[in-house]
């Protein structure tokens, strides 16, 4: 019923929006001013004839006129931070306004994930992020519009790459597998952070981050590692409008890695190394030769809306163009949204649609490139051999890929995503109400990759092309029954949810070599001479949840709140004894502000404390099957003589496997003082993840294999999050607004044993996490590591002993002899030390917006401290014992080194503070245009990544460390410096 | 109203029932219900997916048997030059024997021979239960798990000879705390047993021709053959204490004990009990009643079709359609620029020991000033087809150097240059750079396919066990027995195949010397042979004194007890099975 319900009301709404509203030829005008108490005009303020489009806004004097049609019309004024106003016009001319500034936001309509509240009513740490308060630079995904603005939410990318997503954590590593990124939520259905990339930001109305349990838990078995909510542009009632907002942006590496030019390599090729060095007599300077000297950005996007008391819209279309610091590398992404909404059956039925189709056209660069460009000869030409075709590649050189093969190589990749969604809502009764919602989401990735067959790597194989085929699908189906009511002093709302998902994966790969020409690239598998078993694969998974959530959230007198959610969740992928999960938690709020004898302080306008516990889960690290004992084709065989496909159990079953389950205690204060001039939010939170799901080495006998996904272990994270907000000058002609946050984490890995089948398991006392190798390193070259008692990335490296200088004065490095055995031994147990962690133990962020008239200029700086750096480039380009066969930095001779070797020499802090941007925007007063269509237009400009202050001696402190096993300093993008100008017009 | 409410209930409830069933049904993988589901699926998954495991247990890389068995035994090694191949000095500590628990092809070896372990247990577990079914002919059956038992003996046998003391586990269903360290002795009981059992089962077929049913495949001869590799070495694995001296100090002061010991085992075969010296001969013996000889070329034996040879008793077959398994032995030896020549690229490391040179009595007379006046022969005919040596031409043409060409015009092989480490090596000196990257001779033996689809991709099957080394384990039975004219004999059979001159008399140390001239670069437990004559801790001159070894990787230490005779249990595997305990001495 619903299905054809909700179509015919699609064709409603939009016929209803192709017509508009049928205009009376009788007109009539209307005008006045509007003004603050204080007596000031309010510009910006919207003045509309009431259920209809008709209206205007005030101008920088406060004034407005327009003409209307209407009979007996109700003149309705509407601006943010002020109370709305009605009044009828009634044959009246001229009506003039005195808005009244709300007096707090407390009444702002806030979502909490299933729920709709206001924050007077909310009991957890959720943060909110409007449109007003993204960050205001070059902005190029939703990511990059909400990094730095939510203590507690860490954006971290590695250096200026572009072409892969940045990580996300909210309140740090609270698993060791795969459910460390935040779940999403978008208008209702669920997703990935894919589609918060996907997402253009001009797109968004507000982003709320769900923090701790209390709120988390209303998701359950995906809640643990915190919910971002992001709700996009709706029509609003009496709005009409359409707006262009372009960005176009230069942008250059500010820093490069400094290695020896050709004439520097020579110097030392034929001084201290007897020419013992290739000198092919041209001059590439690699690092240069491989990165754009300077790329565009282009952002572009053109949105409408409409609405009226029955029908809202808004749609949207955007490109977003980005090309990579290195050649041959960048993404494009393509954006078309709508969302509708049509109320029918007198009210009583909403009808709501949203659809949002992206595709994402991505050129990638293998990283590789860097450490292929660092460490290239640069007495190398820049060009193929003009007699061979091919590159001039160095024969000794045999550990590097030459750079020009990493151009050549061919990486594509296009992620096309298509989310729909609808919703029915009906009021039963006065307070309750049932919807039905459905979405489905598409995601195709498609790679396309070829490798010529003139490269080095490829030459056996005369060329490679394969390509592959992604493609997730997931379906929702979720009914809810919601209650608001307020009987005097008591206000209750609460709901009921059945919800059911399903998951389906497929995939694709096939792959041929033995290519004559490079004429078809991947275009062409034909032309691929040889396809053997192997080379075409496919495989699909498919897992399903079922969940039932019930809500309520209670209030007394405006005084107290409870909030209480409980929720079970089913699913396909966990173990058969352990399908089912419960997600309670409960959170209390006091508001202080509202007691009696709070009534005569003036200080205070709101003081709220707050605190909540509850459970959450991950299954996200969790594939499907896994609890499964599965066979796989390991090969072929011949068999009566046919050849026949052979399988093998293909991964350790584990029939015990169940959530990972987090435990989360929060304490929390809300407070906004001087009528909200200064506000901040003081949140503390304690949290254990138990059962932790970890692919964890097992002993190889009794398991088939050395790995095992088992729920083992345990991990606590507490911390301090405080976000201050201020706005000391507040005038008409002048504003300033100043915020900040703070974020401490404290991670710490409590144990790592459990069971399995019954069986008591152990894992390793120091567990490696990442690594890191080059020509001429030691043979255990593990860096980062985790083990109880310790925070989850923590350094542990030989400790550097100064060096040891030989007769013929070459330098090495000596490592000290830790546990005084009298011997170096450099395992995981050895001669090693913990040395600090990867992960910054203070996230703090202070962005500030200065406005003149109709100038104003903001800016955001963000830092993160209290770790370290493991500068493995530089390591692995100081080892002069690797000359000449491979190029090193300019410093490398002065520092004297004949070896590599893994120390804490290279182990840096990593402190550092970045200015992200400096915005610098003037609106142009619509009225000084002369042009009655244009309802505003602002210019900016504004300069990204200004610079970055740290004692970090490599290419950049800006790293990937929120990840398990970051923080080492790697083939990292140069970051870029962009320089953008923005325009927005709004009609 | 009500009707809406009814109505939006009905939906909500059908939608929850639209497939959600929490159970899961795999879409791309099967359990066992679908695995064995008719005979060809019960033969390939419970057999023949056994020997795809097991064939890669032989390709190139640090984590093979050959490996452990040749470049710890001073034939073959793998030079740090300068920055490639240092990796830490581990393949410098594997010349060295400055091994320890930590180190990584250890204990890769050891997961990935026990994971191969389970899963012939979970085949007998599961033709057991295809045995009770009565749906299979219960001598087929009967055959498979035979099959099946040799698979899992053969890599037994390798980890008594590596690891010693090593848990026995027979059934997939064990727990941790089923598993056990068993002494040496006790493991090498358990796998002369399992050898000895299935030896009447097992078809006499020919496993190394490509058109028998049984290619590949478990038979007598390799049963056979694996008796005698273990009987050899009874002497040795049956000492529950290796560390007391008896393998160490060179042949004279291990040879009467050794023999003596060897002379106490008694191993019963085909209702024949014979001490270990018997076995051995009585092996070889078999194996030629089934049929094998020795080619009349041995280069027959590696060269693409391979399959066709009467010798190789039983091999990794190397095919590049069906068999594919890459091997990167070749790629890891070749220099760049000769590699390139051939048409792949190769990565410029593994090389024949000095001591290995000696023992082919190579003769290089290099001129440093003009390397084409340069010298490098060898009468025995098969140096040339194991080794690249020497002026590398192909297509008559001369492989290029690389380095700074007005000095080094040609790319030479320069075999006695060639050192553990160069990394101390200094490029003021005119050769520095080319020493580093040219000295030592690098593997050829198998033939390379320039058809196949990939440089690691061969058409010549790999040989495990080869009749030729059955000869020579026979000639030391011999010699051990005191029949010094039929050790002899066997010797000669071998050497007059090659053309070489007969010799008149043999001692340990000459056949010794035999099979490595034979079998280098074959996975035929050099290894075994040096710690059962007393030799595999010794220095010798080229290996202890005066020779630049390692800045990473130390020196060499003298081992006096044996010790190191046997690698150390990894320590991974202590951490995480508390009931295990490491070797004496590590």
């Amino acid at each position: 019923m619903t299905k054809s319900f909700s179509l015919k009301a699609m064709l409603v709404t939009v016929v209803a929006i192709m017509a508009g509203v049928l205009a009376n030829a009788q007109s009539k005008s209307i005008s006045g001013t509007v003004k603050g108490e204080d007596g000031a005009p309010v510009p910006g303020v919207t003045v509309m004839i009431k259920g209809t489009t008709v209206g205007t806004s005030t101008g920088v004097d406060g004034k407005y006129s327009f003409t209307y049609t209407q009979n007996n019309p109700v003149l309705a004024v509407s601006c943010i931070g002020y109370e709305g106003q009605e009044v009828e016009i009634g044959g009246r001319s001229v009506i003039d306004f005195v808005l009244v500034e709300e007096n707090t936001t407390l009444d702002e309509t806030v979502v909490v994930g299933y729920a709709v509240g206001n924050k007077r009513t909310i009991t957890g740490a959720v943060d909110r992020i409007t449109e007003e308060n993204m960050n205001t630079g070059y902005v190029s995904t939703a990511v990059d519009a909400i990094r730095g603005k939510v203590p507690g939410l860490v954006i971290s990318s590695n250096g200026g790459n572009v072409q892969d997503n940045p990580t996300i954590r909210v309140r740090g590593t609270t698993s060791l597998s795969g459910g460390n990124t935040p779940l999403v939520i978008m208008d209702g259905v669920f997703g990935d952070v894919g589609m918060l990339f996907a997402l253009s930001p001009d797109d968004i109305q507000e982003i709320t981050v769900l923090k701790d349990a209390s709120e988390t838990a209303q998701y359950g078995s995906r809640g643990a590692a915190g919910v971002i909510v992001v709700t996009t542009k709706k029509g609003r009632e009496g709005r009409q409008q359409i707006e262009y907002r372009g960005q176009f942006g230069i942008s250059n590496p500010y820093k490069k890695l400094q290695v020896l030019n050709a004439s520097e390599y020579r110097a030392l090729n034929s001084g201290k190394f007897g020419g013992a060095g290739i000198d092919m007599g041209d001059d590439t300077y690699w690092m240069d030769w491989i990165m754009n000297d300077m790329v565009t950005q282009n952002n572009h996007n053109l949105s409408f809306t409409a609405g009226n008391a029955k029908s809202n819209m808004n749609a949207s279309i955007g490109v977003r163009q980005r090309d990579n610091v290195v050649k041959n590398a960048g993404n494009t992404n393509y954006m078309a949204r709508m969302s509708a909404s049509q109320k029918g059956l007198n009210d009583r039925l909403t009808l709501e649609m949203n659809v949002m189709a992206t595709l994402m056209d991505k050129d990638w660069i293998d990283t590789g490139i860097f450490t292929g460009a660092a460490a290239y000869n640069p007495t190398f030409p820049g060009h193929r051999n003009t007699s061979t075709g091919l590159w001039d590649y160095d024969p000794n050189a045999e550990t590097i890929t030459h750079p020009g093969d990493y151009l050549d190589y061919i990486h594509k990749e296009s992620v096309a995503r298509v989310v729909a969604s609808g919703r029915a809502t009906y009021k039963i009764i006065d307070g309750l109400t049932a919807s039905v919602f459905g979405s489905y989401s598409y995601t195709n990735r498609l790679n396309r990759n070829y490798f010529p067959h003139d490269v080095k790597s490829y030459r056996v194989a005369r060329g490679e092309a394969n390509n592959s085929t992604n493609l997730n699908t997931n379906g929702m189906a979720s009914f809810q029954l919601s209650y608001n009511k307020t009987i005097g002093k008591h206000a209750i709302s609460a709901l009921a949810l059945t919800e059911a998902q399903k998951y389906n994966y497929w995939y694709n790969y096939s792959k041929a070599t033995g290519f004559e020409t490079d004429y078809f690239k991947y275009n062409n598998m034909q032309a691929g001479s040889t396809v053997k078993w192997g080379d075409v694969q496919s495989n699909a998974t498919e897992y399903t949840l079922m969940s039932y959530l019930g809500r309520l959230n209670y209030m007394f007198d405006n005084r107290y709140v409870i909030t209480v959610n409980a929720r079970a969740d089913g699913s396909s992928k966990l173990g058969a004894n352990h399908k089912w999960g419960f997600f309670p938690s409960a959170s209390l709020a006091w508001i202080i502000s509202n007691e009696g004898f709070m009534k005569n302080q003036r200080l205070f306008n709101n003081l709220k404390f707050r605190v909540g516990y509850g459970v959450t889960g991950n299954q996200d690290a969790i594939d499907p099957y896994r609890s499964l004992s599965l066979m796989s084709p390991n090969g072929t065989t011949t068999y009566n003589g046919a050849t026949v496909t052979t399988y093998a159990l293909d991964s350790n079953p584990n029939p015990d496997l169940k959530w990972e389950t987090k435990y989360t205690f929060d304490a929390g204060i809300d407070f906004s003082m001087w009528r909200g001039r200064f506000s901040g939010t003081i949140d503390a939170y304690m949290s254990t993840t138990r059962d932790l799901l970890y692919t964890y080495q097992v002993p190889v006998p009794p398991f088939t294999y050395t790995s095992l996904l088992a729920n083992m272990g345990e991990m606590t994270n507490n911390g301090i999050e405080i976000g201050l907000h201020a706005a000391p000058i507040e005038t008409k002609d002048m504003g300033l607004t100043l915020q900040g946050n703070v974020a401490l984490q404290k991670n710490k890995l409590v144990s790592l044993s459990g069971t399995y089948n019954g069986q008591d398991l152990t894992t390793s006392k120091y567990i490696a996490l990442s690594s890191a190798s080059c020509n001429g390193l030691t043979s255990n070259t593990n860096v980062v590591y985790m083990t109880e008692g310790y925070p989850v990335n923590i350094f542990r490296l030989p400790v550097h002993d100064g060096f040891k200088t030989d007769d013929t004065g070459k330098k090495t490095y000596q490592v000290k002899d830790v546990n005084g055995d009298g011997g170096i031994t450099l395992d995981d147990e050895g001669d090693r030390e913990f040395l600090g962690q990867a992960t910054p133990k203070v996230f703090a962020s202070f962005g500030g917006t200065f406005r003149y008239k109709n100038w104003d200029l903001s800016t955001q700086l963000n830092g993160g401290f209290g770790h370290h750096i493991y500068n493995f480039t530089s390591l692995r380009l100081s080892n002069l014992g690797a000359f000449p066969t491979y190029n090193v930095l300019k410093s490398a001779e002065e520092l004297g080194v004949y070896n590599a070797q893994h120390t804490s020499y290279w182990l840096e802090k990593g402190d550092y503070v970045n200015i992200e941007y400096i915005t610098l925007g003037y609106n142009l007063p619509a009225s000084k245009l002369g042009l009655s269509y244009i309802k505003g237009l602002r210019f900016a400009l504004s300069c990204n990544n200004v610079a970055t202050l740290t004692g970090y001696s490599g290419l950049t402190p800006i790293l990937n460390n929120a990840t398990i096993g970051g923080g080492i300093d790697n083939n990292v993008f140069p970051i870029m410096r962009t320089y953008t100008a923005m325009l927005s017009v709004k009609f | 109203m009500k009707k809406f409410i009814y109505s939006a209930v009905v939906l909500a409830m059908t939608s929850m029932l639209f497939g959600c069933s929490l159970e899961e049904t795999p879409l791309s993988k099967f359990d066992e219900g679908e695995a064995y589901k008719s005979s060809t699926l019960v033969y390939v998954n419970t057999v023949a997916s056994l020997y795809n495991k097991l064939n890669s247990r032989f390709k190139g890389g640090d984590d093979n048997y050959n490996y452990m068995s040749e470049f710890t035994a001073n034939v073959l090694f793998l030079p740090g030059r300068q920055g490639d191949w240092v990796d830490g000095g581990k393949h410098q500590n594997a010349f060295l024997h400055r091994w320890d628990p930590s180190t990584d092809y250890i204990r890769s070896l050891w997961n990935n021979s026990y994971s191969d372990i389970a899963l012939c247990n979970a085949s007998l577990k599961k033709l057991e239960e295809i045995k009770g079914l009565g749906s299979l002919d219960e001598s087929v059956v009967n055959a498979y798990m035979a099959e099946v038992r040799g698979i899992r003996a053969f890599y037994y046998m390798w980890l008594v000879d590596f690891f010693g003391r090593i848990p026995i586990v027979t059934s997939p269903d064990a727990g941790i705390g089923d598993v056990k360290q068993s002494s040496r002795s006790e493991a090498y009981g358990f796998v002369r047993d399992e050898i000895c059992d299935i030896i009447p089962i097992l078809p006499s077929a020919k496993s190394q021709d490509v058109n028998s049913e049984y290619y590949a495949r478990m038979t007598k001869a390799v049963a056979y053959a694996m008796l005698a590799r273990l009987a050899i070495n009874a002497a040795v694995f049956s000492q529950d204490n290796w560390n007391q001296g008896q393998f160490t100090g060179g042949i004279a002061k291990v040879e009467a004990g050794v023999t003596a010991a060897g002379n106490a085992q008694k191993i019963t075969v085909d209702g024949k009990t014979m001490n270990a010296w018997e076995t051995v001969i009585y092996c070889q013996q078999q194996i030629q009643k089934e049929g094998y000889e020795l080619a009349a070329s041995f280069k027959d034996n590696f060269k693409t079709g391979n399959e066709s040879s009467k010798e190789n008793i039983f091999v990794e077959p190397m095919d590049d359609n069906v068999h594919r398994t890459s091997d990167t032995q070749i790629t890891r030896s070749l220099h760049y620029n000769h590699a390139k020549t051939i048409g792949f690229s190769s990565w410029n490391g593994t090389a024949a020991t000095v001591h290995a040179l000696k023992v082919f009595d190579y003769k290089e007379n290099l001129d440093k000033n003009n390397l084409s006046n340069s010298t490098f022969e060898c009468e025995d005919p098969r140096f040339d087809i194991s080794f690249f040596n020497g002026p590398c031409s192909v297509n008559g043409v001369i492989v290029n150097a690389g380095v700074s060409e007005d000095k080094y015009p040609e790319g030479v092989y320069i075999g006695y240059e060639a050192r553990n480490d160069f990394s101390t090596d200094d490029y003021s000196d005119p050769w520095g750079l080319y020493l580093v990257k040219w000295a030592g001779v690098r593997i050829k033996k198998y033939e390379y396919d320039p058809t196949t689809s990939g440089q690691n991709y061969f058409n010549a099957d790999r040989v495990i066990f080869r009749y030729a080394d059955m000869l020579l384990l026979a000639a030391e039975a011999q010699y051990r027995l005191g029949n010094m004219a039929a050790a002899t004999e066997l010797v000669n059979q071998v050497r007059s195949r090659v053309g070489m001159p007969d010799v008149n008399g043999v001692d340990l140390q000459s056949i010794l010397d035999e099979k490595i001239r034979e079998e280098i670069w074959e996975t035929m437990g050099t290894r075994g042979d040096m710690v059962r004559c007393g030799l595999y801790t010794e220095a010798d001159e080229d290996k202890y004194q005066g020779v630049k070894h390692a800045i990473v990787a130390s020196d060499w230490v003298y081992d006096a007890t044996g010790y190191t005779t046997v690698f150390p249990i990894p320590v991974t595997v202590l951490s995480l099975n508390s009931n295990l305990t490491q070797n004496p001495g590590y």
